[in-house]
């Protein structure tokens, strides 16, 4: 029993180890980035992460909290930063060289964002005067409004603000769920937690769900409403005080992350923590609820790639003090993860910053994402002026922190909240979105971290959480029916017929169109089923020439090259290499010949197949263009 | 003053508007936002937005005297409840009390230097308006003296009544010092403020009741 239990530790602890062994061999100087700002706050960067750039936050003025950055979300090659002010739009196709295309000024905290294509979603859940982007911020008790603002970034250099979607008690954060029936549509969950005393809100705040029509955002409305508290710990007429205000506390939630690969959602709904099905996007069933007497205020969580566990982010105190001191210990205004059991949620361990923070800092768990390596739960979260940490949950029992960026204090305490909001990986970088002072891009150099880093997941809204598939890690699996073939042979090979050779060069490429723009593609020879070379899809999805050497001995045969793209799988594009016979002369024997002949039969046959197919195909194209 | 004179003089102008000019190039930092890329969106058809310009109830941009009267007053009130909360670590019976009680002490001191710290900068830079408001009226849920001298005397289940018969009246104030602000205009972060400080100790009435309600009868 002794020994299994020292063993069960052991073996998590190794892993760890050798992954931080890992990450700190390949140390090297981080160095700030060229344009590394104007300020003097050199961070502390840990081993194997690298400070690739960082842009100044374009609202800021000065100390005013009302200029501050908040979340991101990705489109493309755009990065959508939230700020009280607005939001700026970042074209990030270069990481190391972000460009600000625009600011766009529309005041009302806290500027949660998603993006969704060409639209951007943005949280207010401060009362405005209206709904337009020269509101003044008004007492919650005067006529207001509050809700979810739509734009359309079609022109990222001048978004066109589309809708307004009044909400009860405004959006605090809100989170994508796409419509498994329809990609004509989204769902948006909205989320907030008001107390009550405003005029539009009454205290309870239910889930409201707004669709989100994608052809025509401006019909976008609430279409739906469900209370997730709709139980004994509803309010009752006795948790009325004078005033208006509910003390029932627990009435909606601070934020929500769906996983609609596995129809879950995780609700961090201030006192309470939430397991969703999201199997129905309109009708969210509450799977498991659990409650923690250490837990202060569930403010986020984020999902493992299996679903099996989550981690939760306590956000005690708001953000206004700092909780990363001896004094608050290492389970308050910590990580906790739970394990995802059939009879509930069950807590495994918890996290909190290894690094004690200045008390004139504010430091306590924020937002953060997945980083998606495979086979290990890793991830990349903001501490405010904690700076980020990237964390290694894999065992939830003993998580062990990676690397990190930490920024030390200003020299005074800054008002209200500042530090990091946010960081999240995509496309090989993190993106961290640092209140006061700006963007900062950032790279994990570790190997260890070389498929999360070609992982493209663009597009990413962080609290809709992908289900990441490492194609690239398999062999493709060609089709052996030659009309199923057919439609793959787009792949030019060239020389397309080879002499037999101890080994050859080969040389392919692709048209136009038949990858994604800008993925990364593999290409692959199925005799030994290897990697013969790794290229970037130009921007018109064609491959360039690209040049590869054949592992030999080349017998007689007939063998396939494959080229797969990383975003455009299960897509394969084919080419049949020929290694032609010796010459006759060469080959007097009968019985070598006998098997050497079945080769090329099985070769000529599927081509004949392709062959008629394309004849047909195209005779059929003629007659209906003539028609 | 001679040519050679003179020639020296401007020759050690021009150095100096030189070296000027380098130093300000080497330090400039990153690039200005270009002013283009600042847009300001017009409302979407259909809006809301015709009501015209802000109501004359409209935030500001500066600490009001409400900013000011709210800190202060809380800082008082936090100090009260960390006072409570501190002598619960010895004696208290529950072991959620104690929990609670240790939460609410580290947090509601380290508030309460934040506030201080805002007042202070505030003072320093001439924004806080007005003059320190009196507090000689009793505050609204005041933790008084005897009562915290009775919970510096009792222990166990004794203390555990106390104790809540004590902060759940104190933490209702606090919601409510927290809603009169949010009731009249002020700074919009300092809003943010009171929010946060009204849902956190509406969340721990919540918890203290449901402690309340399982505490053995005196």
């Amino acid at each position: 029993m002794h020994a299994g239990r020292v063993a069960a530790w052991a073996r998590p602890v190794a892993t760890a180890a050798v992954l931080t062994a890992l990450v700190t061999s390949l140390a090297a100087g981080a160095p700030a980035p060229a344009d590394a700002g104007a300020s003097a706050r050199e961070p502390s960067i840990g081993p194997g992460l690298e400070w690739v750039a960082h842009r100044d936050n374009p609202f800021r003025q000065g100390d005013d909290a009302d200029f501050i950055n908040s979340d991101l979300a990705f489109t493309g090659d755009h990065l959508i930063q939230g700020n009280f002010a607005g939001f700026s739009v970042w074209d990030i196709a270069d990481p190391s060289a972000p460009t600000l295309v625009s600011a766009v000024s529309c005041p009302g905290g806290q500027g949660d964002v998603s993006a969704v294509g060409n639209l951007v979603f943005v949280s207010v859940d401060e009362t405005m005067s209206d709904d337009s982007c020269q509101a003044a911020r008004v007492p919650e008790t005067d006529e207001n409004w509050e809700g979810v603002r739509i734009f359309d970034v079609s022109d990222p250099a001048s978004p066109q603000y589309v809708a307004a979607v009044r909400t009860r008690c405004g959006s605090h954060t809100h989170t994508v769920v796409p419509d498994p029936a329809s990609a004509d549509r989204v769902f948006v969950y909205v989320s907030a937690y008001s107390r009550g005393a405003s005029r539009n809100c009454t205290g309870r705040n239910p889930l409201q769900i707004i669709e989100v029509p994608l052809a025509a955002p401006e019909a976008a409305s609430v279409v739906g409403e469900l209370d997730l508290f709709d139980d004994e710990s509803a309010f009752g007429p006795e948790d009325r005080v004078a005033g208006g205000a509910e003390t029932r506390s627990t009435t909606g939630c601070h934020d929500i992350t769906a996983y609609p690969a596995r129809a879950l959602a995780v609700a961090a709904c201030r006192g309470d923590g939430l397991l969703l099905s999201i199997a129905d996007p309109l009708a969210p069933v509450v799977l498991q609820r659990v409650r923690d007497p250490a837990v202060a205020f569930w403010h986020s969580g984020i999902f493992d790639h299996a679903a099996s566990t989550v981690v939760f982010q306590d956000e005690l105190g708001d953000g206004f003090i700092n909780t990363c001191s001896p004094a608050f210990g290492t389970d308050r205004g910590a990580d906790a993860a739970w394990r995802i059991q059939p009879d509930g949620l069950v807590k495994a361990g918890t996290f909190k910053l290894p690094r004690a923070q200045s008390d004139l800092e504010k430091c306590v768990a924020h937002s953060g994402g997945l980083v998606p390596v495979p086979d290990r739960f890793v991830i990349a979260q903001a501490w405010l002026e904690g700076g980020v940490s990237v964390i290694d949950f894999t065992d939830p029992a003993a998580p062990v922190e990676l690397t990190w960026f930490d920024r030390p204090d200003y020299g005074y305490s800054m008002d209200y909240t500042a530090g990091i909001w946010s960081v999240y990986p995509y496309r090989g970088h993190l993106y961290a979105s640092d209140m006061y002072e700006g963007l900062e891009v950032l790279r994990l150099t570790d190997p260890a971290f070389a498929a999360a880093n070609r992982y493209d997941d663009t597009g990413l809204n962080p609290q809709t959480q992908p289900e990441y598939a490492w194609v690239w890690r398999d062999a493709p699996v060609v089709p052996s029916s030659a009309a199923e073939r057919a439609s793959m042979e787009t792949l030019s090979v060239q020389p397309a017929t080879l002499e037999p050779a101890a080994s050859a060069e080969i040389t392919v490429s692709l048209p136009a169109g038949s990858l994604a723009a800008g993925e990364t593609a593999d290409v692959w020879w199925m005799p030994t089923q290897s990697v013969l070379a790794t290229v970037t899809a130009a921007p018109d999805g064609s491959m360039a020439a690209t040049t590869a050497t054949l592992p030999g001995p080349l017998g007689p045969g007939s063998y396939d090259v494959v080229v797969r793209g990383d975003t455009s799988a299960p897509r394969l594009a084919i080419a049949t290499l020929v290694v032609a016979t010796p010459a006759p002369n060469a080959a007097p024997d009968a019985a070598p010949e006998r098997s050497g002949g079945a080769w090329w039969l099985l070769v000529l046959l599927p081509f004949g197949a392709a062959l008629a197919y394309h004849a047909a195909l195209a005779r059929r194209r003629r007659r209906r263009s003539r028609s | 003053m001679s040519t050679e004179r003179r020639r020296t003089a401007a020759a050690t102008a021009a150095l100096i508007v030189m070296v000027g000019l380098a130093i300000s190039g080497c330090t400039s930092g990153p690039d200005p936002v270009p002013p283009t890329a600042f847009v300001t969106p017009s409302a979407p058809p259909g809006a809301e937005s015709a009501r015209g310009p802000a109501s004359a109830g409209a935030d500001s941009e500066e600490a009001t005297a409400a900013d000011l009267a709210f800190v202060e007053a809380m800082i008082v009130h936090h100090e009260q409840a960390v006072e409570l909360a501190e002598l619960a670590v010895d004696r208290a019976a529950d072991p959620e009390i104690v929990s609670l009680a240790e939460r609410m002490s580290l947090t509601q001191a380290a508030e309460a230097d934040a506030m201080r710290s805002w007042l202070e900068r505030h003072r320093a830079s001439g924004r806080a308006p007005g003059e320190a408001h009196e507090h000689d009226a009793a505050m609204d849920g005041e933790i008084s003296r005897s009562t915290l001298d009775r919970a510096a005397e009792v222990r166990g289940a004794a203390f555990d009544r106390l104790f809540v018969a004590a902060m759940v009246p104190h933490h209702l104030a606090a919601v409510r010092m927290a809603e009169d602000r949010l009731a009249v205009p002020g700074d919009p972060a300092v809003s943010r403020w009171a929010r946060a400080i009204a849902n956190a100790q509406s969340l721990e009435v919540d918890r203290l009741q449901e402690v309340e309600a399982r505490l053995p009868d005196a």
